[in-house]
């Protein structure tokens, strides 16, 4: 008997319910859905397939090796980087200089390292290559650099050499200074000036201009 | 009430009417009551705040924003290292989210910042050995100006006047509605004590209370299950979790109330069979 009244009981929990639950979505669903409709497309904007990413981990393709000189690198072993990612270094051992090389040079990027403007090309190119660094951390040394220093920048598909020509104080405005279209592969490392002044704005920018002396061409 | 038998044929499809009314009237207050105890109540929002561990998070990026400016003026970004008072951040924090309840500005105090960080500019510039001249002065104004506008950025919550006027305007309309509401609840509860047995009256009210409970669980766990909430593209971190939160609690409310109507209903079918057999 017991049973019997459970099982009655069970019954009216689910069947009628249920039914008025469907014929209550349904209610909803259309006497709501002049203001549903909008509400779904607005979370549409609002809301993605996958959970917002807050990690400021940079990625990183470079892996230490040693290289000797091949002389070309196909264009297929060379892996172009994504925005943010750790792809190079850049060193000169005189001046105490070694540091990341990122893709890209926002403030996120260059608080990590040194920036490359995603502009400039890549080492082995035989273009220019536009590097930043910040005054007083990552690019601190470079205020010691003479003409003739060495700066290395190795890479995962080879490793390039660069002899300094030419260290200048330009205006951060002078477009000639970090001149991209040249044809031969120049490296553009720059920071801002002077080193260790606090100054409200810094105008002024010092520039180390180095030409590649040795490292693999891409083909 | 005398009856005839076209009339007692009546009864039962009007009181299933009236059983489908009620429960929807029933879930439209219950959602309004959920909705203004975990986003419109102080303690609702107060607790997931500390949930989300806002006031950690916040004064990560508050450390790494102050970097970012400091490093732009040639200054080593150790000289933020412990400026920032954990425990009046937190006050500031929590001031300035219950100015929501107390309708009034919240004024954040930053004259103590201001001395430290203009004594620490001061004390790097004399350990790099450099002169202060008018320029570098201008210099460490302008920095230290920088760096208590993102306190006070940060230590205010965002969005806070929108929330506020949204909860204005929610309560006043919650309040017309809950009136109009309980009315129609009573009303028609009343209608179907006149209408049927007191045994059936328990069925019927079961009935509204299952159909509300089913409705609210079911909904409520399709969007727990999806997880909705949690993929919202809000920035910052903090806000963003905040609203996870706020959304989690307000989703578990729903299954947690309507697995109690679930039961009240169990309790009410219980009570209407047993009282049919005697």
């Amino acid at each position: 008997m017991f049973i019997k009244l459970i099982k009655k009981v069970m019954v009216a929990l689910l069947i009628v319910p249920l039914l008025f639950c469907a014929l209550e979505y349904g209610f909803f669903y259309f006497t709501l859905k002049p203001l549903i409709d909008p509400m779904i497309s607005m979370a549409g904007l609002l809301v993605s397939d996958s959970a917002i990413d807050f990690g400021d981990d940079l990625d990183s393709i470079y892996v230490e090796q040693d290289f000797t000189d091949r002389g070309t690198v196909p264009l297929s072993e060379v892996v172009i980087p994504y925005v943010g990612t750790y792809y190079a270094r850049i060193e000169s051992p005189r001046v105490g200089l070694s540091v990341r090389l990122y893709w890209g040079d926002s403030l996120k990027i260059l608080r990590k390292g040194a920036g490359q403007y995603i502009g400039s090309n890549l080492p082995g190119f035989k273009k220019p290559l536009l590097i930043a660094g910040h005054n007083i951390t990552t690019f601190n040394p470079i205020q010691n650099m003479i003409v003739g220093d060495l700066i290395t920048i190795k890479t995962n598909y080879g490793q390039y050499i660069y002899e300094v020509y030419e260290i200048a104080i330009k205006k951060s405005m002078d477009t000639e200074a970090f001149n991209l279209e040249r044809s031969e592969e120049i490296l553009i490392m720059y920071s801002c000036y002077p080193f260790h002044i606090l100054r409200s704005h810094k105008y002024d920018r010092f520039i180390v201009y180095g030409r590649r002396i040795s490292g693999p061409d891409i083909k | 009430m005398p009856m005839n038998n076209n009339n007692e044929r009546l009864r039962l499809p009007i009181a299933y009417l009236t059983s489908f009314v009620l429960s929807i009237l029933l879930t439209v207050l219950v959602a309004l009551f959920v909705f203004k105890q975990t986003f419109f109540t102080q303690q609702a929002v107060f607790k997931a705040f500390d949930q989300s561990s806002y006031v950690n998070i916040a004064r990560e990026s508050l450390i790494e924003n102050s970097k970012e400016i400091i490093i732009q003026y040639g200054v080593d970004e150790s000289i933020i290292d412990d400026l920032y008072n954990p425990i009046q951040f937190e006050e500031d924090l929590k001031g300035s989210l219950q100015s929501i309840w107390t309708k009034q500005v919240y004024q954040i105090d930053s004259s103590i910042l201001d001395t430290e960080i203009k004594a620490r500019l001061n004390q790097f510039l004399v350990n790099q050995g450099l002169t202060i001249t008018t320029e570098v002065q201008v210099g460490i104004d302008e920095a230290s100006q920088l760096i208590i506008d993102e306190y006070q950025k940060k230590s205010t919550i965002p969005l806070l006047s929108a929330y506020r006027s949204i909860m204005v305007t929610y309560e006043k309309y919650l309040n017309y509605s809950e009136l109009i509401l309980g009315v129609l609840l009573i009303g028609l509860t009343y209608f179907l004590y006149r209408l049927l047995s007191k045994s059936k009256v328990s069925l019927f009210i079961g009935y509204a209370l299952a159909t509300s409970s089913w409705l609210m669980f079911l909904l409520a766990l399709y969007f727990r299950v999806d997880g909705f909430y949690t993929r919202i593209q809000i920035r910052p971190e903090y806000i963003n979790k905040l609203l996870v939160i706020l959304g989690s609690n307000t989703l578990n409310l729903f299954i947690y109330l309507s697995l109690g109507g679930i039961g009240l209903s169990l309790f009410l079918f219980y009570m209407a069979y047993h009282k049919d057999k005697s």
